[in-house]
């Protein structure tokens, strides 16, 4: 399949200033690192990972709301860090936005046929055929068009969110990057979503990229997933594949908290060992694997490298030196596999 | 839900969108204490426009042998002050004064001041060089800074507003500047980036109707605190000059008689506290009525009366 976002070795480090002004210190956050990644066209791409793990953080980056500090980002042949300011007004009718929290991505002040126009407006509709629009673009969504004069605290949490969708889809782009659009909402309300979102996908050919921290969802709604950490990609394949048989240790152990979690619903035990998987901070930036701290497989050599994201077959591609031919200490048969319960 | 109940009713009229106006109307009429502290507003900017017509006597007028008279004297209702001249007609003639000197400087600051704020939140480094300024402004107290101003420019009306409003500055761009910052950083203004918005688009279509309303709120407040001010200019000689009537200069006046005439000072000050109360209390309405979030609430009970 023809791919439509390439991300070759992207990186971004925010710089976080502390202190006043003469005991100024800068920490540095390595939000995003290294990171290579194909989005296909017409595919979902899912990407899970803890929060902090730079998800959103590579979405926006796409989308030129977070400028990158290095790598390069193509969409179909543009390098998306080279537009001209006009390119880049172009460039927002090619890809858009679904954010976490439907009712703070609206304006509370704008009623509904207001926020969904605004779009439009920006690109020179007229403001009597960017009206017929919203209708049009509300009720693909399955909202009524004459609700539209209400303003988007009238509506409930899934409703707006139909409406953010509504807004995102108004300029017909052909990438959505979805913020973990449906972690807000109820469960009941959150398969009406995905589901419209499914149907929008396979009646315009859109491509997704899908932030959550709900491996559930990711699993039944996403073609490939994506696993980050900590900035760094570690693993990525079909999500069936990944999901039957991960081989990154991290994802091994974060698909083992869900399934903890799921199998006797003791939230508390579940919380802790999710805040065991961030763990401590890396005493390093950057010469060692990301996840060396909490893995239960530790090599020496990840102490003093950080593995490459090597293809591991089926289309997969993983980040570990339990995985990379030249380094694997054991051979593959004679590791354990890890227990999903805790084991504290 | 209202989707699903909106779909098997046979299609209603599109209802419009109503204005805030409308809103305003609604909250104010709808909000028993807004609509007296309305009235109360409405009936000084009446007697300020009319007050040739309505006041039984010239203010400037003396009356030296009925001089300190109390309230109820014949022919003059409020009675008269040291001077012997007719209160009720100087409380009439001094609402012009007052009023100007309270809302005027108020607007133009607010009309600085929320361009400032605005500019300052959305651009950080303007916003950095902006607030230090601000701060300098702020290290001196309010009616401080009005006095140097004054007398650096001198005696005279113009010169008073002139200062009123450099010294409110820094208070309502405060405002501004944390209302936007907080609107910064909401999701919507994210989107409006996404879907390529021009930042002055983001900041006046966008922004400007979620922060002003903490300036309309701030702005009613500081009404009072500016009447206040200018009637201490006004007594130390660089506001308003003397014979004319003014409620801050009436107070003042009446300050030496306090003991022997009371009302004096009483009435105009009494006219002022009213004046400020009725604005604070029209300012929390305001607010209401202009937050899509509350003003339905508002709006409700008139509608189901219908």
């Amino acid at each position: 399949m023809e791919n439509l976002i390439e991300i070759r070795n992207l990186s971004k480090t925010f710089r976080i200033r502390r202190g006043g002004f003469f005991t100024r210190e800068t920490v540095l956050n390595h939000a995003v690192r290294d990171i290579s990644v194909d989005i296909r066209k017409g595919e979902i791409l899912g990407c899970v990972g803890g929060s902090g793990s730079g998800k959103s953080t590579l979405g926006r980056m796409i989308l030129r709301l977070i400028e990158a500090d290095g790598g390069s980002i193509t969409h179909g042949g543009r390098d998306l860090r080279r537009l001209s300011a006009e390119e880049l007004r172009q460039h927002r009718r090619r890809a858009q936005i679904v954010f976490q929290d439907p009712l703070q991505s609206l304006n509370p002040r704008r009623t509904v046929a207001e926020n969904v126009a605004r779009p439009m407006l920006n690109f020179g509709m007229a403001p009597s055929a960017a009206a017929r629009r919203v209708d049009e673009l509300l009720e693909m969504v399955g909202l009524d068009p004459r609700q539209a004069h209400r303003y988007p605290h009238e509506f409930s949490g899934g409703q707006c969110q139909r409406i953010a969708i509504a807004r995102a889809l108004a300029l017909e782009p052909e990438f959505l990057f979805l913020d973990e659009p449906v972690s807000a909402l109820d469960v009941s309300i959150q398969a009406q979503i995905l589901n419209l979102l499914q149907r929008l996908q396979k009646e315009l050919g859109l491509t997704y990229l899908f932030v959550s921290h709900d491996l559930k969802i990711v699993r039944e709604f996403c073609d490939r997933t994506m696993v980050m950490y900590r900035g760094k990609l570690l693993e990525s394949g079909g999500s069936d594949q990944v999901y039957r048989a991960p081989l990154h240790p991290f994802t091994q152990d974060f698909l083992g908290t869900v399934l903890h979690l799921r199998r006797d619903g003791r939230w508390e035990r579940a919380a802790e060992r999710a805040e065991d998987l961030e763990g401590a901070p890396p005493p390093i930036a950057s010469e060692h694997c990301p996840y060396v701290t909490n893995c239960t497989h530790r090599l020496d050599r990840c102490m003093t490298a950080d593995p490459a994201l090597l293809p591991a077959g089926d289309e997969r591609a993983v980040a570990c030196f339990l995985h990379d031919p030249r380094f694997a200490a054991q051979p593959q048969e004679n590791r354990k596999p890890i227990p999903t319960g805790v084991s504290a | 839900m209202t989707i699903a109940a909106a779909n098997t009713t046979p299609a209603p009229k599109r209802i419009p969108r109503r204005s805030n106006l409308y809103f305003v109307w609604r909250g104010v009429l709808g909000d028993p204490v807004a609509r007296i502290a309305a009235a109360i507003i409405a009936g000084m900017v009446l007697a300020a426009i009319f007050a040739p017509w309505i006041a039984p006597w010239p203010p400037n007028e003396a009356n030296p042998e009925l001089r300190l008279m109390p309230p109820g004297t014949r022919g003059h209702l409020l009675g008269l002050d040291n001077q012997g001249r007719d209160i009720l007609s100087r409380l009439l003639y001094g609402a012009r004064l007052t009023l100007l000197c309270g809302i005027l400087p108020v607007l133009i600051g607010a009309a600085i001041s929320v361009p400032l704020g605005l500019l300052g939140a959305w651009y950080r480094g303007m916003g950095a060089v902006i607030m230090r300024v601000m701060d300098v402004l702020f290290a001196f107290p309010m009616a401080l800074l009005a006095i140097l101003l004054a007398a650096l420019m001198g005696p005279g009306i113009a010169n008073m507003m002139i200062a009123l409003v450099v010294t409110l500055i820094p208070y309502n761009t405060r405002v501004v500047y944390a209302a936007a910052c907080l609107e910064r950083e909401q999701a919507y203004v994210e989107a409006a980036r996404a879907m390529a918005t021009p930042d002055m688009k983001i900041l006046l279509v966008e922004m400007l109707p979620n922060v002003v309303a903490a300036s309309v709120v701030y702005s009613c407040t500081i009404i009072g605190a500016v009447v206040i001010t200018a009637a201490g200019l006004s007594f130390l000689g660089l506001g308003v000059q003397p014979p004319t009537a003014e409620w801050g200069i009436m107070t003042s006046e009446g300050r030496s008689f306090i003991f022997n005439a009371p009302h004096i000072a009483a009435i105009p000050g009494l006219a002022i506290t009213v004046l400020v109360m009725a604005f604070n209390l029209l300012g929390d309405s305001l607010r209401d009525s202009l937050d899509p979030r509350t003003r339905l609430r508002l709006v409700r009970p008139a509608k189901e009366k219908r």
